[in-house]
Order: structure tokens, then sequence, then C-alpha cells
């Protein structure tokens, strides 16, 4: 479904991203971990097409289609989402509204019909009941005055709405205490197919406890350095990210 | 004399023009009128013959750009509404702050008109009309409640100044919602003078919606001279080519535990200018004023100006005040945000621009309007600002 290979990213003139690998199959769940500064949500903004996060070399295909080529709507009609790790507030602009011209957006970029009015309440009702989510969220501005909690469960909602092929998950549990991560974690969960797969970014193992990934890997300088399964992450929360600089020196020795 | 201030003064007997001899036009040296120079006022008038103009020149028209949502009752067929009151002494800061222009208007006899429900104002130039002066008074008895809707519409000119001085006085314990609409074309100029008094315990809701005169300025005074008055100033300018529309608000906290809240919002496009200054004055002794100000505009093009300022004057102890003003582009994060969920630059770029305008919107004390203003801004902004287009 996705495979990047040897990405690099600059940004403001800087490297970041210095020739990353990666492959993600439909269904799978990859957590990218690593310590700050890293890359990590480079990464995830370099394959939503932000503005200054453009690929300096490299390739990413996703579905057999160059991404890389795609303005960022035109990737989201594709099929990626990114779950922003803090979510943009936009006052005056209604939450409903909003999802509603999302969703008929990307219905008209694929040449499918738009949603009328109703089919669109009808979608919006069985999903909340999915997520567990109160109707009130619905009626307010776009993350306008919501807690952390409520930011991050709105990206799990919009997800849910658009259906996307690969959701890319911005360090979703920061700024989560641990009720509030439990209940993202199980929106994500709900949502998790055989064909839907995620790419979860965090700097934290907690998350996957709850999100359990079917592979990990640790992002440091740029780099995918090691790839594992779900005990890596728990190596990782023992031992830290100093064992990394530790195996560095190893290796050059 | 220069031809404007001959223009303002044409009409008057001969007793009453030598009352305004020694006046003089406002210049760009004093601060109140530094960003907005007559020069395009003079200019626009030269050639205009003081004849085919005067008072009250308006075209008795009837229908409101809101008549979707309100039943309102025009003013001129409301003969029983007139007060044969003398009105209360003209506070004095409202005295000093009058310019040349709301001098002349002052000189015109006005009855008070008597609010007790929902009424309407048009102002909208007679055909062959070109300048309008007029003084309009109105009050509001205690314990009512009333709505009042100034509109400026186009009537049958194309081309028309309008100068005005609206004098209100809301009584203990009024309400008065005010909906001002500057919706006539842009070949309309207006200057224009509101004085607003609220007595105690009494409360103004005011939304300001400019969007269609080619040259507009506004001076906007209202004292809250009783206790536990309280005022809330909504304006929201919509501009764009060559437009100018200038602002100046000022709250006098004239006594204990009085309350403002004021949020005023530009949108400059292509070349036009926007103006305001907001002044909060707390008064010796005004202890419990509680007066929040804060102006946000957003600037779309590189030949847009946006001249923003608030101010605080304060002479008591204990209040609580704040002002801020931020001028800015639209954001790049946000629409980052809506692009990654599907929406296209063009549109997300129309949905920050109508959202930044509407959220005024939610302060509007009543609600059953808000659906016709609503149509207002979506289609001033779809046809001429940013091409929104919104449904």
């Amino acid at each position: 479904m996705l495979d990047i290979k040897d990405l690099h990213v600059e940004v403001g003139g800087r490297a970041i991203l210095k020739g990353l690998n990666l492959q993600v199959k439909p269904g799978e769940v990859h957590a990218i971990m690593g310590p700050n500064g890293a890359g990590k949500s480079t990464l995830g903004y370099a394959l939503a097409g932000r503005d200054g996060y453009e690929a300096s070399s490299g390739t990413v295909q996703f579905n057999g289609q160059d991404l890389l080529a795609l303005e960022p709507q035109a990737r989201a009609a594709e099929g990626v989402f990114l779950a922003f790790q803090y979510p943009v507030e936009i006052p005056g602009v209604n939450n409903t509204y909003f999802l509603r011209a999302a969703l008929n957006a990307q219905r008209k970029y694929r040449g499918e019909p738009e949603i009328d009015a109703r089919d669109f309440l009808a979608l919006v009702r069985e999903k909340l009941k999915v997520l567990h989510i109160k109707d009130d969220l619905l009626q307010r501005a776009v993350n306008e005055g919501f807690s952390g909690g409520e930011k991050k469960r709105n990206e799990i909602f919009q997800m849910a709405m658009l259906e996307p092929k690969l959701a890319i998950l911005d360090e979703t549990d920061s700024g989560l205490d641990i009720d509030a991560l439990k209940r993202v974690a199980e929106g994500v969960n709900a949502l998790r197919t055989s064909e839907r797969a995620f790419i979860v970014i965090t700097h934290y193992q907690r998350l996957l406890d709850y999100i359990v990934p079917d592979f990990v890997h640790v992002l440091a300088d740029g780099k995918i350095v090691q790839s594992g399964d779900k005990d890596l992450a728990l190596k990782l929360e023992d031992e830290g990210y100093a064992w990394l600089k530790q195996r560095k020196i190893t290796e050059l020795a | 004399m220069s031809h404007l201030l001959e223009l303002l003064t044409a009409e008057l007997p001969a007793a009453q023009r030598a009352e305004l001899a020694g006046l003089s036009l406002p210049s760009v040296r004093a601060e109140a009128w530094r960003y907005s120079p007559l020069r395009a006022l003079e200019a626009k008038i030269r050639g205009w013959s003081a004849e085919s103009n005067g008072v009250d020149k308006s075209s008795g028209l009837t229908t409101s750009v809101l008549a979707s949502a309100l039943t309102l009752v025009p003013m001129d067929l409301l003969d029983a509404s007139i007060s044969a009151n003398t009105p209360a002494e003209t506070n004095p800061h409202f005295l000093d702050a009058r310019s040349a222009f709301a001098k002349a208007a002052a000189i015109r006899s006005s009855d008070a008109h008597v609010l007790t429900s929902s009424m309407l104002w048009i102002c909208a130039p007679r055909a062959g009309t070109k300048f309008v002066q007029a003084n309009h008074r109105f009050s509001v008895p205690a314990n009512t409640h009333a709505l009042l809707v100034l509109e400026q519409q186009d009537g049958g000119a194309q081309d028309a100044l309008c100068n005005l001085l609206y004098q209100i006085e809301v009584a203990e314990s009024a309400t008065l919602d005010v909906l001002h609409l500057q919706c006539a074309g842009a070949g309309h100029s207006i200057v224009e003078r509101s004085e607003i008094s609220l007595a105690a315990n009494a409360t103004l809701n005011y939304f300001e919606l400019q969007c269609g005169l080619g040259w507009a300025r506004h001076e906007l005074s209202i004292a809250l001279a009783g206790s536990g008055s309280s005022a809330n100033v909504s304006a929201l300018s919509l501009l764009s080519a060559r437009q100018h529309a200038d602002i100046q608000l000022s709250l006098w906290h004239e006594t204990k535990n009085t309350r403002s809240s004021t949020r005023v919002k530009a949108i400059a496009d292509g070349r036009a200018r926007s103006v305001f200054n907001g002044k909060i004055f707390v008064a010796p002794g005004a202890d419990g004023t509680d007066a929040q100000l804060k102006t946000n505009n957003l600037l779309l093009s590189d030949t847009a100006e946006i001249d923003a300022k608030p101010e605080l004057e304060i002479y008591a102890e204990e209040v609580s005040c704040s002002h801020g003003a931020t001028v800015g582009q639209l954001d790049e994060n946000a629409l980052f945000y809506l692009q990654s969920r599907g929406i296209n630059p063009t549109d997300a770029r129309n949905m920050l621009i109508y959202a930044f305008a509407a959220e005024l919107l939610s302060r509007i004390s009543y609600k059953g309007t808000v659906p016709a203003l609503n149509q207002i801004i979506q289609s001033r902004l779809s046809s001429q600002i940013g091409e929104a287009n919104y449904a």
C-alpha cells in the first residue's frame, strides 16, 4: 500500500529525514517511535503534503501512485489521513459543516455523488455511536475551546467519517491523561480493519499498550535504525533512547 | 471656505449659519481624522450645487434588507411615536467631540422618536438628491425592550453624501438592540455620528455591518452614564476595491459598576482601507468598571490597509479593563488543516474568510435576524471579497 524509499526531507534548509525506508501493507499497524527531534512529525507532514516539507529526494508510492506529486487535498481523497498532534482551532466553522464539506470534496474528487444532508446525518450518528462521542461536539466550531482530549477525539471522529485507507496518528497520546488516552485508543481500535493501515507516531510506549502494533520502528536522526515487533517498544520503555547512541557507537567500533 | 463646508451649511437660516461661522473641517493633523483625509469627499462633491440638496431628502423607503427575518414598523409611518419632550442635556463628552459635520447636523431641529418595539429607520437619498443632512433623536422609555434597525440604502441616488447625527437615550432598566447596516452602493459616502446615552441598569446591544459604501466615517460615542448600565458593541467591516471605512468608538464609563464588551473585525481586500479607533474612558470614581475591547483584522491583499488602535484612559482604581488588537493574514496552519481533510485551497480560504466574519454573528442578541445577516455577509463575500462562496 505504502512504499517509502530513501526519503530525504529538508525543513527550513535543515535535513530532517535522511533516507527513510518503510513499507506498509493493508491492515497493518506500524508504530514509529523515537526521541524528540528525530523527524517523527516531519514524516507525517511530508506524507500529508504540508508546504515546506517537500521531499528533496526519494520516492513514496501509495497504492501504485506517486504520492509526492499530489496536492494535500488529493492525497486526502486518495485515502491518506493525518491526525494532527496539535489539531487546529477554526473559530466560526461549524464542525458538522466542515466534515460534510470535507467528505463531499473527497467524494467529488473520486467522482462519487455528493452525500445529502439526511444521509450525512445518518452516517454521523452511526459513527458517533461506535466511538461513544457525545453529539454536542458537532454543534461547536472546529476544535474551538475543546479540551486536549476532545481535540484528539475529534481527530479520530474525522477519521471515522472520512474512512481513509492509511491513517497517520501524530502523537495522538500527547497531552492526554490515562482515561482520555484509553478512550482515544478504543476509538482507533474500533476503526481497525483488514484493509485500513495505521502509522502510529509516538514518543512513549504507553499508547501501544492500548493500540497494539504489528511492527515497531525506531526513528533516530532521520532514519529508521531498528525495527521489530511490539516487544521492541517495551525494550525502549525500559532502557530509554540512550541505548540507541550506545548501539551506534558499538556499530562504529 | 471649503466647498464641503458650504454644502454642510447651505440650507441653514442666516442666524444659524452665523453660529457655525468660524467652523473648520477637521484635518489629518487631528488624531481622530488622521487616517480619513477629507480630500476624497472634497473631490466627490466638486460641482454639486447646494440647491438640489438638503435636509431629510430621504426616499421614504420602508423595506428593510432584513424583511425576511423581521417585522419592522417603518418609523416614517409612526406619527404617534413622536415625543414632544425636550431632550435631556447633551453629555459634555459628546459636545466636545463633535466636528463641523456633527455641529452642522445638530442645528437641525429634531423630534425624539419613542422606541417601544421593533422599528426601522432607513436613510436613502431620493433620486436627484446628492446631499442629505439630518439629526435624528430616539428615546427608549424605562423598562422597555426595543429594537432599532438603522439602514443606509441606495434610494434613488447613485452618488450621494449623507451627514447624519443620531442621538439616542436609553432610560433606566431599558434594553435597546441596534442593528446598523451600511449597505448602500460604492457611490455613496457617509459621515455619521451616533451618541448613545445609557441610564442606570440600561443595556445596549449594538451591531454594525459596514459593507457597501465607498467612503464611510462613523463616530460611535456611548456614555455609560447610569450605574449598572452595560453595552455590547460589535462591528464588522467587509471591504474591497477602494472602499474606506473608519469607525471611531468611544466608551465613556462615567459611574460605578458599568460594563462594556466590544468586538470589532475588519476584512480588507483590494486597495481598501479600514480604520478603527476604540477608546475606553473610565472617569474618576467609576469603580467596578468592567471594559473589554478587542479588534481583529484580516488583510487579504498587499495593497489593502488596516489602521487599528485600542486605547484606555483610566482615572479610577477598582477596574477591570483589557484591550487588544491584531492584524494578520489567513492562518497557514488552518489552511493546511482544511486541505489535509480534502478541501481544495480556494474553498479552504473562503471557508476561513467567512468564518472570520461570521464569528461575530454569535454576539447578536436578536437571534431571529442572524440568518438574514448571514446571507448578506455571504453574498458580500462571494461577490467581491476573496471570491468566497458559501451555501
